[in-house]
């Protein structure tokens, strides 16, 4: 019933074509190869001359997550492979799945075998897989093909002996080898993670992928938003579609929430995941976007979930916390579940308060605080000790508390006046 | 029964004479349960003049019933004899449990060898005499399989037994002095010169014996073949559990005719003759499960034990529910139990949910106050076949995010992939679980309960999946181009979407640091489009934060729900919905101010309801306001107790023995407010256990310093002086001192301390010892016999959590120990010893 529906009503197909490339990385970032400084074409050149000219080379791209760094590569690595069909086989290597060297030595050896149709065995030694690589790596150097390492989270790699990034490159300094290996990391020191023997064989070129300017910004949103005029939706809710989306990038509160969002996270991932939430939050019986859905996305992409955490709380739970901050305030070193019931009596002997409740009460009330994480214990070993008496901390600092009970629902005004004082 | 000999003395043993034993024990266990309680009454009868106290306690051990069912093709006459003889065997071993006895001896194996073999070494004539005592035997019974050499061993375990606890056995048997020659076997017994009193005895009773109907009282040769039985359990281990079940049968039927207290003179008897460590841990059990049996559903709980292993097989064997929460298992059950029992092969509708769609209004009504949520959700989630980024579903316990995550899948038919990280608790069986559902892989019985694959490495995992994804979505897709007029079994559409459930759990994983980003990261690791991940965690997102960093996932936040959400909720499904909600306006809000977990909220309103429409004889009659305010005048005072009751935290040893319906009994049978029976102990503990436990509690509480000054022989609290004055420097002493105490908890102490006390403590509290009633003392003896037997004591103790076993101190090597107890549990066992606690308790 539901597909049917959306045959016939563009919206839904606009909106399948709208995710479909917010989450297709190629096609976001192929709006920001053309430019001739863009690190797209810097990093094509290299790896072609590279390739070309039959060299060795390495190299390093570095930039927060989200900002494109492997969607580039991807892109560039694709193209290549279009241009030297014969010539290049690529490895992919990611530090989280690959940083034990046996385990990434297994995988190059896999790798290799896939693409050029050997038998791989999977009992095959580390000492085995290495000797093949190499032996791998001098014969592509011979029939002249590159093999191309992309390790992902390169950082992983430097943790450790190092023995994987050792042996790859120094395969590399052999004459008949034809190797590139790019490294991609989000930490920009990652080369002074390297060790010294290793550091001394790598080519010290790094790429840094910086976020976009205002301007490719705005490109990039008519871009990746507006709807292509060439497709199978019907041409005239296409263009309304469009014209709607013009006057909603050229709003000046448009702008602001953008502004807004990138001062944030500037990269480009952020960005699309808010674009993303934007997108689904279309009214599908409206069928076009609005402002709105950018105000909401906005609004649920900017949680602060400690301020949520503390608003679930009940009124006993919030009484907790107060007592706990109250003993923070008195500089009190460490305390502990029973420091604060002694607080909580005191509260009550002083305010008489209507929320007076029994110490089991009280624990479980605590119990929970425990669970939503806003408390914790200061430290790990149990040493035997029953909840009371281990020493806890609280997870929140005493503005958000503050902060969190004046937007409380019915907070009891006694609260309000304890956090005071 | 002579098959069964031979196969039990094939099993090789260090000592000849152990093995042979078995042959005894074997048939000991001939007769159903039935005969052995008749003829239990009838020698109980034939006992009772001589032998009132201490058979009667042995009697209820049980230990004479051994009904063993395997042995059926035995005669039934040769029951009655091993039945008397473990009345006898009894008071020289008490401890032989019903069950557990048995694996407890089976610990202390070595202490009885050594002590078997060195009576062996010094009365090697015994032998013989026993040889020829075992041949009349034969002659006199209708039991063939009897060896000769059965009976010296026996002879030498007897032996073995009485010398090894040579204490118990005199206090246990003083009573036996009036047979004359039994009171010598028992003065022998100290010595170990058991034999030569009893051998000559035992041919004059047996003629007479017969077996059958006899009323003989228990003769000392008996006790022989009795006591081999014990040293058989050791032997056969496996053999034995099979004895147990049965003994436990037994057990049961007879343990309905004896008393509370007979138990408890038991158990003290139980504990008394245990000495090293290991066995106090079994013993432990024991005592647990007696407490059980006291409880009254004895037999209940011994079924269900018996039971055990087949329901587990049987469950085993039925497919597992995969689409079940929480609230949807008991709707689920029907659907998913139609299932055929045998190897089934999942396909890919197992994919789906496998039930009829839910409408979307049925999906909102489902979930009260949820609607903004599952809006969200399947925004999120999008129309047919779009890609998506990873979702964090994340809010605290009982707010339906599970549910409600399934439900939408049930809603949508799609595809889905369900693991949780409670019951994949390592990477492993995590990645695996993924993978077995994904190529349609399904344990059983045919693959010996394997894995599709066996994979352990994250890397292996990604390889494996993408395989596997990449089938079952060509799947998918072809399904699709084949039938477009599919059924509406057939999931819809050509993404698969992973659920991973309590992904809080993967962060005290071992190696949670990779597997916590590699899971965030398994969506730009796998690039799949078709590829839906979905996360649902009990923490915000902030609570995954590392150092490593990751794409964060769109959240979607599910809080908790407010009190008209809350009114809702448990309006659903109330039959007598005008009563209920008046109900709600009284409880509700109270209870809103400690908590909003559905969870926490249903367990107690389902106990204040009942309450609340107890008045009411017509649940019917159209509620009118006076009738509402009349009721309400009634709950409004339980509704304090039935708080602090019921929000109790299970953690605290206090609360283990508690059940909530002792607590609705309680508020429903007296008066709100009053608490007079808190001096009834909930649970059942032996008179020395409590001692123990407030002796703990003392020295756990009291200063070690002021231990002699309250334990002297002057006694109580006169020896405290309070000269002190209240100087500015001494308040804030004091002020630090409560600090610390409030810091620090209960203080440790060592072994030596805790024994101390309880010596004090028990010597100077004999009067309640003796209204607790002579066997009590004859069994204990003088304070001297008490000693080993504490130590069981404080290691069961420490099992059921009331005292726990610290590290060993630094400066002395010690293990050093500390009470779990509150103060108002400790009073409470004071009280029911009539110990006068708040003397001894320092009150700074």
């Amino acid at each position: 019933m539901g597909k049917e529906k959306h045959n016939k009503n563009p919206s839904g197909k606009a909106l399948n074509l709208l995710r479909t490339r917010l989450t297709n990385p190629n096609f976001i970032f192929k709006t920001f190869s053309d430019s001739p400084d863009s690190n797209y074409s810097k990093l094509k050149f290299i790896i072609s001359s590279s390739v070309t000219e039959a060299c060795n080379n390495s190299i390093l791209l570095l930039g927060p997550r989200g900002s494109g760094k492997v969607a580039v590569l991807e892109l560039v690595l694709s193209d290549l492979l279009q241009q030297y069909p014969e010539v290049i086989s690529v490895i992919r290597l990611n530090g989280l799945l690959h940083s034990d060297d046996n385990c990434a030595i297994k995988e190059i050896a896999r790798q290799l075998c896939m693409e050029h149709q050997l038998l791989f065995s999977k009992v095959a030694s580390f000492d085995d897989n290495s000797q093949f690589v190499v032996a791998m790596l001098r014969e592509c150097g011979l029939a002249h093909k590159t093999i191309i390492f992309v390790l992902d989270e390169f950082d992983l790699f430097a943790q450790g002996k190092q023995r994987l990034l050792y042996s790859l490159l120094d395969a590399m300094q052999s004459v008949t080898s034809q190797a590139v290996v790019i490294g991609v990391s989000c930490r920009l020191d990652v080369d002074q993670l390297l060790e010294k023997r290793v550091r001394s064989r790598f080519s010290h070129r790094k790429l840094l992928f910086l976020p976009a300017s205002r301007e490719d910004t705005e490109r990039f949103l008519e871009h990746i938003l507006s709807l292509p005029m060439d497709s199978t939706l019907p041409q005239k809710y296409t263009v309304e579609f469009n014209e709607r989306l013009k006057n909603i990038l050229a709003d000046e509160r448009f702008k602001e929430v953008i502004n807004t969002c990138s001062s944030f996270n500037s990269t480009i991932g952020y960005l699309v995941k808010f674009l993303f939430q934007a997108v689904s939050y279309m009214d599908l019986d409206v069928g076009f976007l609005s402002l709105e859905n950018f105000k909401t996305a906005a609004s649920s992409i900017q949680r602060q979930p400690k301020l949520e955490c503390i608003r679930d709380c009940s009124v006993l739970e919030l009484y907790l916390l107060v007592c706990m901050k109250r003993l923070e305030v008195k500089e009190q070193t460490s305390y502990n579940f029973n420091s604060i019931m002694t607080e909580y009596k005191s509260i009550h002997a002083s305010f008489q308060t209507s929320d007076y409740y029994a110490r089991n009460v009280c624990l479980r009330a605590f119990e929970h605080l425990i669970l939503r994480e806003l408390i914790s214990f200061t430290d790990n070993k149990a040493n035997n000790q029953s909840v009371e008496y281990r020493s806890i901390k609280l997870l929140i600092s005493p503005v958000e508390l503050d902060q969190a009970l004046k937007s409380y629902r019915s907070c009891p005004a006694i609260l309000l006046k304890l956090m005071d004082r | 029964m002579a098959d069964n000999e031979e196969g039990e003395e094939n099993v090789p043993r260090g000592n000849e004479w152990e093995v042979v034993s078995l042959t005894a024990s074997a048939y000991a266990a001939a007769p159903g349960p039935k005969e052995v309680e008749t003829k239990e009454n009838s020698t109980d009868d034939s006992y009772e003049p001589e032998v009132a106290e201490t058979s009667r306690a042995l009697f209820m051990s049980g230990h004479f019933v051994f009904p063993p069912s395997e042995h059926e093709n035995l005669p039934i006459e040769p029951l009655e004899p091993d039945d008397s003889i473990e009345h006898v065997g009894k008071d020289v071993v008490p401890e032989s449990g019903v069950d557990e006895g048995g694996r407890s001896r089976t610990k202390g194996e070595e202490d009885w060898t050594l002590k078997g073999l060195n009576v062996h070494d010094e009365f090697p004539g015994l032998q013989f005499f026993d040889k020829k005592h075992g041949t009349e035997f034969e002659e006199g019974t209708t039991l063939q399989g009897l060896d000769l050499i059965d009976k010296d061993q026996s002879l030498y375990s007897a032996a073995a037994f009485s010398s090894f606890h040579s204490e118990e056995a005199l206090g246990g048997s003083t009573t036996y002095g009036e047979d004359s020659i039994v009171s010598e076997l028992v003065e022998a017994s100290e010595q170990g010169i058991v034999f030569p009193a009893d051998i000559p005895q035992s041919p004059k009773t047996l003629p007479d014996a017969k077996y059958d109907g006899s009323n003989l009282p228990c003769e000392a040769w008996w006790k022989r073949r009795a006591v081999s039985l014990y040293t058989h359990a050791k032997d056969a281990n496996a053999f034995w559990s099979i004895f147990v079940a049965a003994a436990v049968m037994g057990l049961v039927i007879i343990g309905q005719h004896w008393q509370q207290e007979r138990w408890q003179a038991l158990q003290l008897k139980w504990q008394l003759s245990i000495n090293n460590e290991k066995t106090g841990r079994v013993l432990g059990s024991i005592s647990r499960l007696k407490d059980v049996i006291v409880g009254g559903h004895r037999r209940y709980s011994f079924w269900n034990a018996s039971l055990n292993a087949k329901l587990m097989a049987r469950e085993e064997s039925s497919p597992v529910t995969r689409r079940t929460t929480r609230s949807y298992s008991t709707s689920n059950n029907g659907v998913e139990s139609t299932k055929p029992t045998e190897f089934y092969k999942p396909t890919l509708l197992d994919l789906g949910f496998r039930q009829q769609p839910l409408s979307f209004e049925d999906l909102l009504s489902n979930f009260p106050g949820r609607r903004a949520q599952i809006l969200e959700l399947l925004r999120l989630l999008g129309p047919l076949n779009s890609p998506m980024f990873p979702i964090l579903v994340y809010g605290g316990p009982s707010t339906g995010k599970t549910s409600v995550t399934l439900q939408v899948f049930r809603h949508l038919n799609r595809p889905f992939v369900y693991s949780s990280c409670v019951t994949c608790y390592s990477p492993r069986i995590l990645f695996e679980s993924i993978l077995n559902q994904l190529l349609f892989h399904r344990k059983n019985s045919g693959n010996s309960y394997s894995s599709s694959k066996r994979c352990e490495k994250p890397s292996d995992f990604v390889n494996y999946l993408r395989e596997a994804l990449e089938s079952v979505i060509e799947n998918l897709k072809g399904n699709v181009g084949k039938s477009s007029s599919k059924s509406s079994e057939q999931p819809n559409g050509t993404m698969i979407y992973l659920v991973f459930d309590n992904l809080e759990r993967v962060r005290k994983w071992d190696k949670s640091s990779t597997i916590l980003p590699f899971l965030f990261n398994l969506s730009d690791i796998l690039k799949m489009p078709e590829v839906g991940i979905i996360f649902i965690s009990n923490t915000s997102p902030d609570t995954f934060y590392s150092n490593m960093g990751y794409m964060e996932p769109i959240t979607l936040y599910f809080p908790d729900y407010t009190e008209d959400d809350l009114r809702q909720i448990f309006m659903a499904n109330q039959s007598n919905r005008k009563l209920y909600s008046s109900f709600l306006d009284v409880v509700l809000r109270p209870f809103c101010r400690v908590t909003r977990r559905v969870d926490e909220l249903s367990a107690a309103f389902s106990l204040l309801f009942k309450m609340y429409s107890e008045p009411l004889s017509d649940k019917e009659a159209a509620l009118n306001e006076e009738m509402k305010r009349r009721l309400f005048s009634q709950l409004q005072p339980r509704i304090a107790p039935v708080l602090n009751e019921t929000f109790q935290v299970p953690s605290q040893p206090l609360l283990k023995a508690k059940s909530i319906q002792e607590a609705m009994k309680k508020c429903s049978s007296k008066m709100p407010g009053i608490h007079e029976d808190h001096d009834k102990m909930d649970f059942h503990m032996s008179t020395s256990a409590k001692y123990l436990l407030i002796s703990a509690f003392l020295a756990s509480k009291n200063p070690a310093t002021l231990d002699a000054s309250l334990f002297d022989s002057f006694g109580g609290s006169d020896g405290r002086k309070r000269k002190r004055k209240a100087s500015e420097k001494s308040r804030e002493q004091k002020e630090m001192a409560e600090q610390e105490l409030l810091m620090k908890g209960p203080g440790t102490f060592p072994l030596e301390r805790l024994l101390a006390i309880f010596q004090c403590i028990t010597s100077l509290a004999e009067d309640p010892f003796d209204e607790e009633g002579s066997h009590d003392l004859t069994i204990e003896g003088g304070s001297s016999g008490l000693m080993s037997d504490v130590l069981l004591q404080l290691s069961s103790l420490c099992n059921a959590n009331f005292i726990i076993k610290g590290g060993s101190c630094p400066l002395e090597g010690s293990t050093r120990y500390r009470t779990a107890v509150s103060e108002e549990l400790a009073l409470k066992v004071a009280r029911s010893l009539k110990f006068p606690l708040s003397k001894y308790l320092y009150r700074r």
